[in-house]
């Protein structure tokens, strides 16, 4: 799966989770996620859950601090899925 | 105390959704052209069911992320609770939110986000990892209520009453009774249910012979008739705005009705079986408190349940009161919609709230033969009944574990 396969997929989660945001916009550089939408706790959690259903992996709670930025959560996810 | 018991409580706002309809003019005018409400419902476990299904705008008070977090049992809330107040004319700004309160019946809640939950692990080989940490603020039992309070930012009491399906008229009571104690100043209060979501509860039902069926949705609830095989559930709502008589008179509210007597009590005898004579006993109570005679009363609307053996139960405790009062008139709203379970009590109550102004008293519909064990005067079938003037309307509701609720209600004259 090619890495803007997987930033399709996540932005597509994403809208799943927030469907009153534009996600249109989230792109892949260094800006949070919850700078470009209205994003709490728990939406994340849906996320990340989303995720692990999606890949069949596990993303445990320590690895949170990868998952800010669209970049930053492609250079986490993209091993774990190859 | 007497100050305390004397503090009338009136109903100044009705919103719900039931499945005939999603507001009280539409739900009434159904009621009185023998509208059912009643459909083929697919399970993805049971397949086809029988039940009653609401069709309200759920985009009208959620946005799409309150109803992905949500419940259908909340988003019934908050649709009904919005109505409700929108009916009343209510200002909310005008309000000390925190004075506000909100009581919802539940016969059950948590299960239908159970079966969802158990959906979704099994396509893990029932890895609990994969249970959503959404299960518990969805599954837990106050969930109804906090919905609304979260929607309505309403930060006075909110929880539900799990009484099973007596719950929508103890929903009013807890309301009626917070406000006597000046808990609160605004109460909204009445039932919810989406127990046709959760499908271990329809099996239930129909393992234990319970369950209606018929070839034709509409006439498969049918209470009182020789040929009635079982309940059809249903999901649906019924919120009522409360106030004390003085506030609502303060504002010039529409006022509904006044709520002048209730009762609750337990058979304490049967997990599921009723006991006519609790029953009776129930009825009794809300009449004296109410200050009436059994004559008194103009419409019963029963519990019946198109059970075999529940509406004779409950046609002989009804007999053992009223049977010698010809203008007693007697009605089923299940007929038409099915049970709406936590909502019935009140639901069923806000069909009835009309009769006080047009004097019409719905029938209870598929009546074609009246069970001979079920020897109910005076029931009104086949057609709506027009009588000369309603003043007292007696709702009864009751439940498994033998908890039995009756509301009674009278035609606010000034």
């Amino acid at each position: 799966m090619t890495r803007e396969e997987v930033k399709g997929n996540l932005i597509r989660i994403i809208g799943e989770v927030l469907p009153d945001e534009d996600v249109s916009e989230i792109k892949e550089d260094d800006v949070p996620f919850v700078n470009r939408v209205e994003m709490d706790s728990m939406d994340f959690l849906d996320i990340v859950l989303s995720l692990t259903k999606e890949y069949k992996i596990d993303i445990p709670d320590s690895d949170f601090t990868h998952l800010r930025t669209m970049k930053d959560t492609l250079d986490y996810l993209m091993p774990k899925i190859s | 105390m007497d100050n305390v018991t004397n503090t009338r409580i009136v109903i100044t706002g009705v919103g719900l959704t039931s499945p005939n309809g999603n507001n009280l003019p539409e739900f009434r005018k159904n009621l009185l052209e023998g509208k059912s409400g009643i459909t083929v419902f697919k399970d993805k476990i049971m397949g086809e069911v029988l039940a009653g299904v609401c069709d309200y705008n759920e985009a009208l008070y959620q946005s799409k992320k309150e109803r992905r977090r949500g419940t259908r049992a909340g988003s019934i809330g908050i649709y009904s609770a919005h109505e409700a107040i929108v009916d009343s004319g209510i200002d909310l700004s005008l309000y000390n939110r925190a004075n506000i309160g909100i009581y919802v019946g539940i016969t059950e809640h948590g299960c239908a986000e159970t079966v969802v939950e158990c959906f979704t692990i099994k396509e893990f080989d029932y890895n609990p990892r994969y249970v959503s940490h959404n299960f518990n603020p969805k599954g837990i039992s106050n969930n109804p209520a906090g919905e609304i309070a979260l929607n309505l930012k309403i930060t006075g009491p909110h929880y539900t009453i799990g009484a099973a399906c007596a719950a929508g008229n103890i929903g009013l009571i807890q309301g009626l009774q917070m406000l006597r104690l000046a808990e609160v100043d605004l109460a909204l209060a009445g039932g919810v249910s989406e127990t046709i979501h959760a499908f271990p509860i329809i099996a239930s039902f129909k393992n234990s012979g319970a369950l209606a069926h018929h070839s034709d949705p509409a006439k498969a609830s049918r209470p009182f008739d020789i040929d009635r095989n079982g309940i059809v559930i249903s999901e649906g709502g019924c919120m009522f705005v409360l106030e004390r008589l003085d506030d609502a008179l303060a504002r010039n509210a529409k006022i509904y009705a006044e709520v002048v007597g209730y009762g609750i009590n337990t058979d304490a005898c049967d997990y599921v079986a009723p006991n006519s004579a609790r029953q009776a006993e129930c009825m009794q109570l809300a009449i004296y408190k109410a200050g009436i005679r059994p004559q008194d009363i103009d419409i019963i609307n029963t519990h019946a349940t198109s059970t075999p053996l529940g509406d004779v139960q409950e046609a002989i405790s009804i007999n053992s009161i009223f049977g010698q009062y010809e203008d007693v008139h007697i009605t089923n709203t299940k007929s038409f919609i099915g049970h709406t379970m936590g909502a019935a009590g009140a639901l069923e109550l806000a069909g009835e709230l009309p009769s006080f102004a047009d004097a019409m008293i719905h029938h209870t519909l598929n009546l074609d033969n009246l069970d001979p064990a079920c020897k109910i005067p005076n029931v009104v079938r086949d057609k709506p009944l027009k009588v000369d003037n309603v003043e007292y309307i007696l709702n009864n509701a009751f439940g498994m574990l033998g908890i039995n609720s009756t509301v009674i209600v009278k035609k606010y004259a000034g």
